[in-house]
């Protein structure tokens, strides 16, 4: 992990980087390597969202079943781990679809593999989803400011892919952003569009 | 520290506070018991034998429910078992006698009670709960003269007539539901049962006609309908306001079973058995 965060004092101040200065930081990153640090971004900030909706499905369950007891603490650990999976199943096809366009429609010139890499740090702001969950386990009064946080998640997050994009890609952010947003969703749209129309014929 | 590191460590803290608050809240939470009702106190009320042969009982509780079971037992006239809140006040159990009827009087405000009745003394029965349940189901013979159960403002009465020797019930629910089984075999004699439910349902399941045993029923609906289940079909027969069967040995048999049941909004459902002779 040294070797890879050699540009930086720590993998903390790389997370700061990456949010406060995310264009400068991901050229930096672009010249880096291999995928492993990706998938560890991915982990630590998927297991943690998936660890706090865990628990509050452990406590729902305790209030159920009483008797489950300290088994309950496997939901948590195990709800984190299924995130983690389906998020970076999300990760690599989202990625995969945004490459496709860029490459494509926008003559991008980023491999497969640095577009993986770059966009996993749009997972970053999801710190801003585990703190709403937070502060609304605390009081469902701050629901708004739960509510505000996970918008700026949201919005953080696409902004974070469709810079990932564009460095690796070399193209401009509003292409990336076409890349990232668009296309996953027009690809979605047409695949529930034929599901729905074979649905229909069966 | 710059103000990446800062950045970064605010974001590692929350990630960390986060995991550690998950699995501790987790493994120290002790749910409340909010589903459970919270009876937990049982208080048995005994009335004791006198000479009386009939008893006048009446019952009024507040919220809970109601079940009426009978005992060969001739140890009592009546034995209530209450099960109350740890903090609720104790149910009021009077009786008097009054020439040859005894008279006993029962009041809770929340709580669960089972009475027992005595299978060879008479009862006039008048149970009346604000809000819950009045469950009636008896399999061996008991002698109610007179059955008065009202359901003040909500809930539910199902009846069980199995083995009654009944002259005249009325379940009467304000908004709610009333659930009536019979089987004719054990009923013995005239008996009139009146339902009537102002807003809500009567579902009534089945009885036939037989060479001992016949029927006169009569349902009428204000507001809704009247829904005939046909036998084997997934589909209901729907009749407006009014329907009126009477089994063609009425009048010529001992046992008859007069039935009456009467909903301001809602639903009648009655089961297939009326249907062979839908007039």
């Amino acid at each position: 992990m040294i070797a890879v965060f050699s540009e930086y004092r720590s993998f903390v101040e790389k997370l700061g980087y990456v949010l406060l200065r995310p264009e400068e930081t991901m050229l930096k990153m672009h010249k880096e390597e291999g995928i492993l640090e990706g998938l560890f971004v991915t982990f630590v900030f998927t297991f943690s969202l998936g660890v706090l909706l865990g628990s509050w499905m452990a406590k729902l369950l305790l209030l159920l079943f009483p008797s489950v007891g300290i088994y309950a603490l496997s939901v948590p650990v195990f709800s984190g781990l299924l995130l983690f999976v389906a998020a970076a199943v999300f990760w690599a096809v989202t990625s995969l679809i945004s490459h496709v366009a860029a490459k494509t429609l926008f003559n991008g010139r980023g491999s497969f593999a640095s577009v993986l890499r770059l966009t996993s740090y749009s997972f970053v702001p999801l710190f801003l989803a585990v703190l709403g969950l937070l502060l609304l386990e605390i009081s469902g009064l701050l629901l708004f400011v739960s509510i505000l946080l996970f918008a700026a998640c949201f919005f953080l997050m696409v902004n974070l892919a469709s810079t990932a994009v564009a460095v690796a890609h070399e193209i401009e952010y509003s292409k990336a952003l076409f890349c990232v947003v668009i296309a996953p969703l027009t690809l979605v749209c047409l695949l529930l569009t034929l599901i729905l129309l074979l649905g229909g014929i069966a | 520290m710059n103000k990446y590191q800062v950045a970064g460590c605010v974001i590692a803290a929350i990630l960390l506070v986060s995991v550690v608050y998950s699995i501790v809240s987790t493994a120290l939470y002790r749910p409340k018991a909010v589903l459970e009702l919270g009876y937990s106190r049982e208080v048995v009320k005994e009335v004791a034998r006198c000479k009386q042969s009939l008893v006048n009982l009446e019952l009024k509780l507040k919220a809970g429910s109601v079940t009426v079971n009978c005992t060969s037992s001739k140890e009592f006239t009546c034995k209530v078992i209450f099960e109350l809140k740890e903090d609720s006040e104790d149910p009021v159990v009077k009786n008097a006698s009054l020439g040859n009827t005894l008279m006993v009087t029962i009041f809770a405000e929340d709580a669960e009670i089972t009475v027992v009745l005595a299978k060879d003394l008479k009862y006039n029965l008048t149970l009346v709960v604000d809000v819950g349940r009045i469950s009636l189901k008896l399999g061996e013979p008991l002698s109610v003269n007179l059955l008065n159960a009202t359901i003040k403002y909500a809930g539910r009465i199902s009846i069980a007539l199995e083995g009654w020797k009944l002259n005249k019930a009325v379940l009467s629910v304000n908004e709610g539901a009333v659930t009536m089984r019979t089987k004719p075999s054990v009923l013995f004699g005239r008996q009139e049962v009146r339902i009537n439910v102002k807003v809500g349902a009567a579902y009534v399941k089945p009885f036939r006609q037989t060479p001992s045993f016949g029927y006169a029923f009569n349902a009428t609906v204000d507001v809704g309908w009247i829904y005939v289940e046909k036998l084997g079909a997934k589909k209901f027969y729907e009749r407006r306001d009014t329907l009126s069967i009477v089994s063609s040995n009425y009048g010529s048999v001992r046992n008859m079973l007069d039935l009456k049941v009467r909903v301001g909004l809602g639903a009648i459902v009655v089961s297939e058995a009326f249907l062979f002779s839908v007039e």
